[in-house]
């Protein structure tokens, strides 16, 4: 329509004008329940004046577009917030289920543990009744069941994050692809210069959809946006997006997750650089949370049954004197090394090869499991010399002046004794010329004479390895110059030797020995304690109570000396030695650090949920008080705009009721 | 320009509003529901593991009542197995110093042996007696079979009684790391007689030197710096099969006993420390130890005599009244043993006590502020409802029309 000067040209066009204004204001109060829809205004503009005789005439108004009110910083700020928030939401949400779990007084640990031990003591009072041993045998079934069903209920959660991960990033792929495709869309209806509003709503929805997932960048280039995850990792690039699996990272089984990006066929493993979001917040709840609580489920788990074990196998049951060395629980495989210092160690599971290792080499874990008693025969009249134990001479007897003296099992046993602050070992006569080293710390016996008796020996003992156990995550690793052990939990990294491996290394109470060699770029995950809430079960059978070793010597039905022991590792602080090698925490302890833990980390997944919960309503509130509907704004404008469209028509009327004035002059 | 608050944000702020009220209702609800102030170890994480912990503490002090519980029945058991014994003693040596009477008749002597014969019946039965889980609760750690028990092949009524049980007692917890026995071996309480030692030793060498029946011998036991009393009574019961002296560790005291009625030479052969420290005798002193027969023997003697017509021997008396001494010291060792078990028991029930309150304190609600909070968070829901209600009556399309 050309441009009109005159009034009822000008009443045209201001009524169209004001006809979209009212449009777009009903658009928005129709649209006012539609999330992420911007609000639209119409801009009116001067139509321009055209120059007269006597100046420029105004031609009035147009509308130059409709617009939507979008501020970028804003909407970026609640992706943001909005990646921040899905990443505590998801944690908080598994966090809590873990809590929940631990909670409940009647059903954790403690009552089960306390009753197991309670039917000890039962025992050890009537060692030969049959009752008490069923008690105790059934006690037993039940705090094993206890474990099993804890491990099975945080190994549920695993597997919800899992099945949530997965759906997390199979949604993550369909945004992906649905934003290349509305890029594709807005690219093509913006060729006619017109900005195609509701579809860029549609496309920042997506975007903000997106950002539920994982933190995410977008770049505008065009009229299309970017999208980059990670570190600049591109997912969504103009009308191509790439697509997200979930993988299980190097690690086989190992209940690890991973995400891998899939650039034309180019695959990689971008696991590491994945914040926030969904995806991030079960990435960390898996490591923090579940993998850290299983593996404190299981060390507790390993701590009672090796203990336990190592105790019972001591003892005696009713079946005279081949009635020993029976294992109470079952928790792994015993396998002996013979000889004077027999050596039983029980072999762990929790051992996983890298997919990437190609030599077939193989990594056991165990760790020992006899009591710390170990001995020697010192014949009449044997020369002792150099005799060493935990790295400390043994003097030979002051009144003894030669260094190789003749000794008898009492004069060692007082040297030894003299040096027990130091060894913490203790000897004792047990016959004649039978000597008996104690401790709760590994012997090890060095730079002897055969003649001694005490043949050179390392005498690992359980109580020992138990106490440094420390429920972490390791990494066995070879680069090609140097075998690394590294704690994946505190990062901290030893380099140790091949042969140092072969023969079997001891760290932090764990015997890890390597079959063979390792090449380069080979890897092997130890998860010693990961397993043992699930592993741990029954060794003896209903049909075997007599079996109950309560006795400490064979064919006496009344002994109860060994169950005495048996019912004080209860008391005893098996768990989580100190620098100096003592326990700090008992049975007991380590499950209440452990539910203290999950509630720290559930307390502050909470306080951080709400704080990021705020944050996000903060950012909602803030794009919404500018781009969405305001009713009584709208009720307003509509007035406004019906009062313009109103007074519009009349500039028609009038200038018709001019025109009847001109045609009633000339009639 | 002025605020501008989206339709849609007002309608949020209300609901969230309600929501957020409702939630600490709830969780308030929950506490008085259930009396609990830590629902979940998130509440309160070290005070949950403290939770764990007392309870776990209420659980073993409670074990320890029982424990306690079943180590009187156990005493109770011996206790009243003394005092049979002690009484049927006592009408023994009412017999002997009737037949020690000159007045008396062979005849008569002879009738009085029988009831001395059923008097040992009846201390042979209680010493072979059983508690209620089937124990022989004189035998040590054997107790699954009788601890005495007459040779075959005699008729029982003179033949040596020999004792099958050992010298290790039942010991049972009653506190933490508080082990007491709670049985007495045979030996100890039916004799022969055992004699305490001492309590520590160090030094120099002993030699045991021993006349028995089967004739004398001499070990040197060697006792060296640091020697535990356990050390020495595993080096003195490595050579008991020669030298017919046991030991045993009574309550960290050396006791020495002698079997086949052997008499014990104790010599302290060294020059310094030996058995001086540990309590006994001077340095190079000797100590001679002669037991007396177990009480079957002092029975047994006593009726054959009787039997005989004539009473010739002069330490049937004092056999007998050793037999007592031993049921004293026996009935004074468990009456002791009593009072301890009780007081420990007292002490686990304080303890109980002190416990229920700690973990009350720490997890139990208080009703009031509980209540009060309810009541707060009430009133602030009702008013975000009546607030979001007002806010929704307000809209400027109520006035067009």
């Amino acid at each position: 329509m050309g441009a009109q000067t005159s009034l009822i040209g000008l009443g045209i066009s201001a009524m169209s004008a004001y006809r979209s204004a009212l449009a777009v204001t009903g658009n928005n109060i129709a649209k006012v329940g539609v999330d992420g829809y911007s609000r639209q205004s119409a801009t009116l503009d001067a139509s321009v004046s055209i120059a007269t005789n006597i100046g420029y005439m105004g031609t009035g108004v147009e509308t130059k577009a409709v617009e939507r009110s979008y501020d970028k910083f804003l909407t970026n700020q609640l992706n943001s917030a909005i990646s921040g928030s899905s990443n505590y939401g998801a944690y908080h949400n598994y966090a809590s289920m873990v809590d929940e779990m631990v909670a409940d007084p009647e059903i954790g640990m403690t009552p089960s543990m306390v009753s197991f031990f309670n039917s000890t003591h039962d025992l050890a009072s009537a060692p030969s009744s049959m009752t008490l041993r069923q008690t105790m045998f059934s006690e037993g079934e039940s705090l094993v069941g206890r474990f099993n069903r804890m491990y099975d209920q945080l190994d549920g959660v695993r597997t919800r994050a899992k099945t949530e991960f997965k759906e997390v990033i199979s949604t993550a792929n369909g945004l992906a692809k649905s934003i290349a495709n509305m890029n594709f869309r807005i690219d093509n209806a913006s060729a006619s210069g017109a900005t195609p509003n509701d579809l860029m709503d549609q496309r920042d929805m997506l975007v903000k959809s997106l950002s539920e997932n994982f933190s995410i960048t977008n770049v505008k280039q065009g009229n299309m946006v970017n999208i980059y995850i990670g570190k600049g990792e591109l997912l969504v690039g103009g009308a191509d997006s790439n697509t997200l699996s979930v993988g299980e990272g190097d690690y086989k089984d190992s209940g690890d997750l991973s995400i891998i990006i899939d650039k034309s066929g180019n695959k990689s493993d971008i696991t590491s650089t994945i914040k926030g979001g969904k995806s991030g917040g079960i990435l960390d709840v898996s490591r923090e949370i579940l993998d850290s609580a299983q593996s404190s489920l299981g060390r507790i788990a390993l701590s009672l049954a090796a203990t336990f074990n190592a105790q019972h196998r001591d003892g005696y049951g009713m079946g005279g004197s081949s009635d020993t060395g029976n294992n109470f629980f079952n928790i792994g495989t015993v396998s002996s090394t013979a000889g004077d210092h027999a050596v039983n160690s029980l072999l762990l599971g929790g051992v996983a090869a890298s997919t990437k290792n190609t030599s077939g080499s193989t990594l056991t874990i165990s760790i020992p499991m006899d009591t710390g008693t170990t001995g020697g025969v010192v014949g009449a009249g044997q020369e002792i010399s150099g005799l060493t134990i935990n790295g400390k001479a043994i003097d030979t007897v002051a009144a003894n002046a030669s260094a190789n003296a003749a000794q008898t099992a009492s004069d060692l046993a007082a040297q030894i004794n003299a040096k027990t602050a130091e060894t913490n070992v203790t000897a004792t006569v047990v016959e004649s010329g039978k000597i008996r080293l104690t401790s709760d710390t590994d012997i090890v016996i060095a730079g002897t004479d055969a003649d001694s008796g005490l043949t050179a020996a390392t005498h690992r003992v359980s109580k020992d390895a138990i106490r440094n156990l420390t429920g972490d995550d390791y990494e066995v690793s070879y680069n090609g110059t140097d075998y690394t052990i590294t704690n994946r939990t505190n990062k901290v990294s030893d380099t140790v030797t091949l042969a140092n491996l072969n023969s079997g290394l001891i760290k932090d109470g764990l015997t890890i020995k390597l079959n063979g060699t390792m090449n380069s770029g080979e890897s092997f995950l130890v998860s010693a304690t990961r397993g043992s809430g699930r592993d741990i079960k029954m060794s003896l059978n209903s049909s075997q109570l007599g079996s109950i070793a309560a006795s400490d010597a064979a064919d006496e039905s009344g002994n109860n000396f060994n169950m005495l022991k048996i019912s004080s590792l209860q008391s005893e602080k098996l768990m989580m030695a100190t620098t100096s090698n003592r326990g700090t925490a008992t049975l007991q302890d380590g499950y209440g650090q452990m539910v203290a833990e999950v509630g720290v980390q559930a307390h502050y997944a909470d306080v951080n949920y709400n704080a990021q919960e705020s944050i996000r309503k903060y950012a909602q509130t803030s794009r919404d008080d500018s781009a969405a509907v305001n009713l009584d704004e709208e009720a307003a404008n509509l007035m406004k705009y019906q009062q313009m469209f109103q007074a519009s028509a009349r500039l028609i009327s009038i200038s018709d009721k001019m025109l009847q004035e001109v045609l009633n002059a000339v009639r | 320009m002025s605020m501008r608050v989206a339709t849609v944000t007002a309608h949020n702020h209300g609901i969230n509003s309600i929501l957020d009220k409702q939630a600490a209702l709830t969780k308030t609800e929950l506490q008085l529901a259930t009396g609990r102030r830590i629902l979940r170890p998130s509440d309160d994480p070290a005070a949950s593991a403290m939770i764990l912990n007392l309870k776990q503490s209420i659980g073993k002090s409670e074990q320890y009542i029982r424990n306690a519980d079943s180590a009187l029945t156990s005493l109770s058991f011996a206790e009243s197995a003394t005092e049979g014994v002690m009484n049927s003693l006592q009408r023994a040596r009412e017999l002997t110093v009737q037949a020690l009477n000159g007045t008396n008749s062979a005849e008569n002597r002879k009738s009085l042996s029988l009831e001395i014969r059923q008097i040992r019946d009846s201390v042979f039965n209680i010493a072979n007696s059983r508690d209620t889980n089937g124990e022989y609760i004189f035998a040590g750690s054997k107790t699954d079979s009788p601890p005495f028990t007459v040779p075959t092949g005699t008729d029982g009524k003179t033949g040596d009684v020999s004792y099958n049980g050992n010298s290790r007692n039942k010991h049972i917890e009653i506190g933490v790391g508080q082990r007491m026995s709670v049985r007495d071996t045979g030996r100890e309480v039916f004799g022969p007689e055992s004699f305490m030692v001492g309590t520590t030793a160090s030094g120099k060498d002993i030699t045991i030197k021993t006349t028995a029946a089967s004739g004398s011998t001499e070990q040197t036991i060697t006792m060296s710096a640091g020697m535990t009393i356990d050390n020495v009574v595993d080096a003195i019961n490595a050579t008991s099969g020669d030298s017919k002296v046991q030991a045993s560790n009574d309550n960290g005291k050396l006791r020495i006993t002698t079997t086949d009625g052997a008499e014990a030479v104790l010599t302290d052969s060294g020059t310094a420390g030996g058995l001086q420290s540990i309590g006994i005798m001077g340095e190079g002193t000797t100590k001679t130890y002669t037991t007396k027969p177990d009480i079957f023997k002092a029975l047994d003697s006593l009726a054959d005599q009787m039997e005989s017509g004539t009473m010739t021997s002069d330490t049937l008396l004092s056999d007998l009244d050793a037999g007592m001494d031993l049921m004293v010291r026996t009935e004074a060792k468990i009456g002791s043993r009593i009072n301890m078990i009780d007081r420990h028991k007292e002490v686990s029930e304080s303890f109980i006590v002190k416990m229920k309150e700690t973990k009350s304190e720490v997890n139990d609600l208080d009703y009031a502020e509980a209540i009060a909070r309810f009541n707060i968070d009430k009133v602030a829901m009702q008013a975000a409802q009546q607030a979001y209600i007002k806010l929704q009556g307000m809209s400027l399309f109520n006035y067009m029309n």
